[in-house]
């Protein structure tokens, strides 16, 4: 009896010792493991830029009592902290997988959705510094601000390409066939008014389910064609890609056309207005290798990084000079590469007209009194050093990134036609058509 | 600052609880805690701790009146004007602005809105700092006569943003008196992990879903959309809500303070009733004890009472109609359950009366989640199919398919299932020395594996917002 109870009580105790030793290991490894990450963090030396994120990472914010009082100077710092964790890297792999174990579950046919949220100033656009052509600096992602809207976006993996997925309403149809016709009647009398809309990868790479009913961006491109009024000449170049959609005219890791995707819309736009279009071989080329895209930020899928992009560009044929100004002054220019050999920024897509710049002019050798205004975002910008074969000056302008009377420029550059360039996403951006609306005069 | 910021997990906490216990008396503990929790608050309100400062010691003086004064009309007195003032500040900031804007509706009012914001965690701290004077006038508990051990309790930073509402009485004891045992600091750390990962993996992600549907704009939310986003918010406003308060009481664990638990699976509520009894515990133990009972509880005009709670139970969670009414739908709901549902309850299958309990739950987030009132009626409309655009879409199928796992684990983790069978292995395995270490080591590798996992998901997310921070 006792020697059971001795038993027992050395049982107990010994479990006891083993419950305290194991708590013990427990509250030191978890102290210590936040304990160094704190203190690594604190010596290391910070990263500045994030490859993978194609992103400049947050700095450490200056001190100042006003920030303090206001609190910006607290959240700046969780924000440069959050940038230049220990091992911040492995973490975002490993958060990677998390995600897509949790939220990319039972996708057919290796397609899933990867939903993010895609800020308004996603669609900012970016534009190189100016300089020595392949040496340009990255330059900044433009970081959303609290204010902003942000709207659900939706991604389509399929293999090894990603798409974003488009969804249409009357509602987006009918304000950008508006604005479309507010900007032709805008125009100087006798000016003629061309309109493009160009369809997405998704069009002709997704699957049936999101190419068909609200998904359907030819659908939804002819009627916003068919809402625009019947002085606007119409560039369809939805047949001319979806002929073509066998070769490589658009990206897969970004949301852009490649050059040859540009060359449809150009042969679209020399077909219709009758003129000849220059000769894809005829131009020089070459290849800006290890473009990983905009698609890869928004969905980290790894298979996009794995598998990268190229950017193929090629050279005009006529002799090119451009002048990147601030505004419709045209003073303080500064020269810029129609199509750069090498880009030094990730962002590779930056190889065409410098990327999104305020107003570009550019002067040809061709000598035929030719102008003509390409008012653009991104899309526009793989296009424009096509139409340098058929005109003598080629103004270009991304209503975003400036702000000033267009009708009154285009009426003392004497510009006879106007060519105004969205993809489908952009018809239902709100930054693009509140700065358009805002040059009208 | 919140729990799951990295500048929390990984410096201020390490700090401070490896400062507190090398700190040898309590006097310095006390003194760390203070400063720290003063520090977190200003960190977020650098402005407005001045207001908690000030409450604090406006309660702190009315209990030393309270407590010291024989004399019933002085104490009546000091209760009433620190009631009124302390109830004054969340007036002024958090609903004068509904008063008034609500005012200028009627003709020739036109009162200007002031521009002040909602200090961070007032709605807590205020309650704690009242339910103190109460308990002081009520006997319960003696007055504190340190300002600063008030300001501790009031301030201390586990709790102070987001609750549990702690009450005086409660730690009364453990600020002058505490011990951290080894067991309960490591239970301490499950706790804290338990409630990061339910704010870290399952919240966030799950919240992202949510959020992807009930954007402000719901003309084009299908039917299909319309539920899986408010299923996807159901669990996100638990998980958001409970991790907050397992973080704040494992913390608690962690320093010598055991405060009482918050949540208790309330999604397997067999009734509303149940539910309440379940959600937000020290909310509605709040209002139970310093309002529906001291208006007569159900001795008298019981019906009268649930309403005053319910509306301001509604109320205290935003100055907005929607929060009025969700209080009210409430009532209404308790008020039918009390004298006819009860009576046959005992009769209908269990799985019924869940179904039927999480039907009004999910109902009841729709009057939550929405702030004007239109949205509500959109909401409804889409979820019934009254008003949706089409039942679902082709992306509304393929974005519950990829989440159909987030969301099946999202339904086991509201269920005490997971726990039962931990509870269940380690009883069996403590029975002998070896069994402990099993324990011991499986216990070692889940914490380690959560925190990688969660640090994992913060340092990779830009979604982590807390939705009880603006209450």
């Amino acid at each position: 009896m006792n020697e059971t109870t001795e038993a027992k009580l050395k049982l107990n105790k010994e479990k006891r010792i083993y419950s305290r030793v194991f708590a013990l290991v427990a509250v030191f490894l978890f102290m210590f493991a936040l304990a160094i990450l704190g203190v690594i963090s604190a010596v290391d030396v910070d990263k500045t830029v994030s490859d993978s994120e194609n992103r400049t990472l947050a700095t450490m914010p200056e001190f100042s009592w006003s920030a303090l009082l206001d609190g910006s100077f607290m959240k700046d710092f969780e924000a440069y902290y959050s940038d230049t964790f220990p091992l911040r890297d492995m973490f975002m792999q490993l958060n990677t997988k998390i995600t897509s174990v949790l939220t990319q579950f039972g996708g057919k046919e290796d397609t899933v959705l990867i939903t993010y949220e895609k800020h308004d100033s996603d669609f900012v656009g970016e534009g190189v510094d100016l300089g020595v052509e392949g040496e340009q600096a990255p330059s900044q992602n433009h970081h959303a601000s609290e204010d902003e809207v942000a709207v659900k976006g939706a991604i389509l993996l399929s293999g090894t390409r990603a798409m974003e997925v488009f969804t249409n309403s009357s509602a987006i149809t009918d304000s950008y066939s508006a604005l479309v016709n507010k900007t032709a009647q805008s125009m100087p009398a006798g000016v003629q008014f061309y309109s493009m809309i160009v369809p997405t990868s998704v069009e002709f790479y997704g699957t049936e389910t999101y190419t068909s009913g609200a998904h359907s961006q030819k659908t939804a491109i002819n009627d916003a064609y068919s809402k625009m009024d019947n002085s606007i000449i119409k560039i369809d170049v939805y047949p001319y890609l979806e002929k073509t959609a066998d070769q490589y005219i658009y990206f897969r890791t970004d949301h852009h056309w490649t050059a040859r995707g540009a060359y449809q819309g150009y042969l679209a736009f020399c077909d219709k207005t009758k003129q000849t279009p220059v000769a894809l071989d005829a131009l020089e080329t070459g290849k800006i290798e290890n473009f990983v895209g905009s698609l890869y930020s928004a969905s980290n899928a790894d298979v996009l990084k794995e598998n990268p992009d190229y950017v193929e560009y090629f050279k005009t044929r006529v002799d090119v000079t451009g002048t990147v100004y601030p505004d419709s002054s045209l003073t303080n220019g500064q020269p810029f590469y129609i199509v750069a050999r090498a880009v030094n920024s990730d962002n590779k897509y930056l190889a065409f007209i410098g990327g999104d710049q305020p107003l570009e002019k550019i002067v040809t050798s061709n000598k035929n009194g030719k102008k003509i205004l390409v008012i653009k975002e991104s899309y526009g910008n793989a296009l424009v050093p096509f139409l340098c074969d058929n005109y003598e000056e080629v103004y270009v302008v991304d209503p975003r990134k400036t702000n000033f009377n267009l009708p009154e420029f285009v009426e003392q550059q004497g510009i006879g036609e106007v060519l105004m360039i969205n993809y489908s996403f952009a018809m239902s951006n709100k930054t693009f058509s509140d700065a358009m609306y805002s040059m009208l005069g | 600052m919140v729990f799951s910021s990295l500048v929390f997990l990984c410096i201020f906490f390490p700090v401070i609880i490896i400062g507190y216990h090398l700190c040898p008396v309590l006097k310095g503990k006390n003194l760390l805690l203070l400063l720290a929790s003063l520090l977190f608050y200003a960190w977020g309100e650098p402005k407005w701790i001045v207001v908690m400062l000030v409450t604090t010691l406006i309660d702190y003086l009315a209990g030393v009146i309270i407590g010291k004064s024989k004399r019933k009309g002085v104490r009546k007195t000091a209760l009433f004007c620190s009631v009124v003032l302390t109830l004054g500040f969340l007036v002024v900031f958090k609903y004068l602005n509904f008063f008034t804007s609500n005012l200028n509706l009627i003709p020739f009012i036109d009162i200007p809105q002031t521009n002040l914001v909602l200090p961070i965690g007032i709605s807590f701290y205020t309650f704690q700092a009242l339910s103190y004077v109460v308990d002081v006038y009520r006997n319960y508990v003696g007055y504190q006569k340190n300002y600063f051990k008030l300001l501790l309790y009031v301030s201390m930073f586990p709790q102070l943003i987001a609750g549990p509402i702690v009450r005086y009485v409660d730690i009364a004891e453990e600020i002058d008196e505490r011990h951290v045992k080894l067991v309960d600091f490591s239970a301490g750390i499950t706790k804290f992990l338990v409630g990061l990962a339910k704010k870290a993996i399952f919240a966030n992600f799950v919240g992202q879903l949510a959020t992807n549907y009930l954007s402000d704009d719901l003309s084009s939310v299908t039917t299909l959309g319309a539920w899986t986003g408010i299923i996807a918010y159901f669990f996100q406003i638990y998980f958001d809500f409970s991790g907050y308060s397992d973080m704040a009481i494992g913390m608690g664990k962690m320093l010598g303070f055991r405060f009482l638990e918050n949540f208790n699976y309330p999604y397997i509520s067999l009734s509303i009733t149940e539910f309440w009894r379940r959600w937000h515990m020290s909310l509605s133990g709040f209002f139970r004890d310093y309002v529906y009972i001291p208006l007569g509880g159900n001795r008298r005009h019981q019906l009268r009472n649930m309403f005053v709670v319910w509306i301001l139970t509604g109320f205290w969670h935003g100055a907005s109609w929607n929060f009025i009414l969700w209080g009210l739908y409430y009532f209404l709901i308790l008020a039918f359950e009390k004298y006819v549902l009860n009576k046959i309850m005992d009769k209908v299958p269990k799985v019924f009366r869940l179904v039927y309990s999480l039907f009004f739950v999910i109902i009841g987030w729709v009057f939550f989640y929405f702030e004007d009132i239109p949205s509500i009626g959109k909401m409804f409309g889409a979820m019934f199919g009254i008003t949706s655009s089409a039942s679902y879409t082709a992306s509304d199928i393929t974005t519950l398919t990829n989440n159909v796992f987030l969301l099946a684990i999202c339904a086991i983790a509201v269920t005490p299932v997971l726990r039962i069978i931990a509870n269940k292995l380690s009883s069996k395995l403590s029975n002998t020395p070896g069994g402990v270490i099993v324990n011991g080591v499986t216990t070692l590798i889940f914490q380690a594996a959560v925190l990688v996992i969660c640090l994992a998901c913060l340092v990779g997310s830009t979604y982590n917002p807390f939705l009880y921070f603006r209450f």
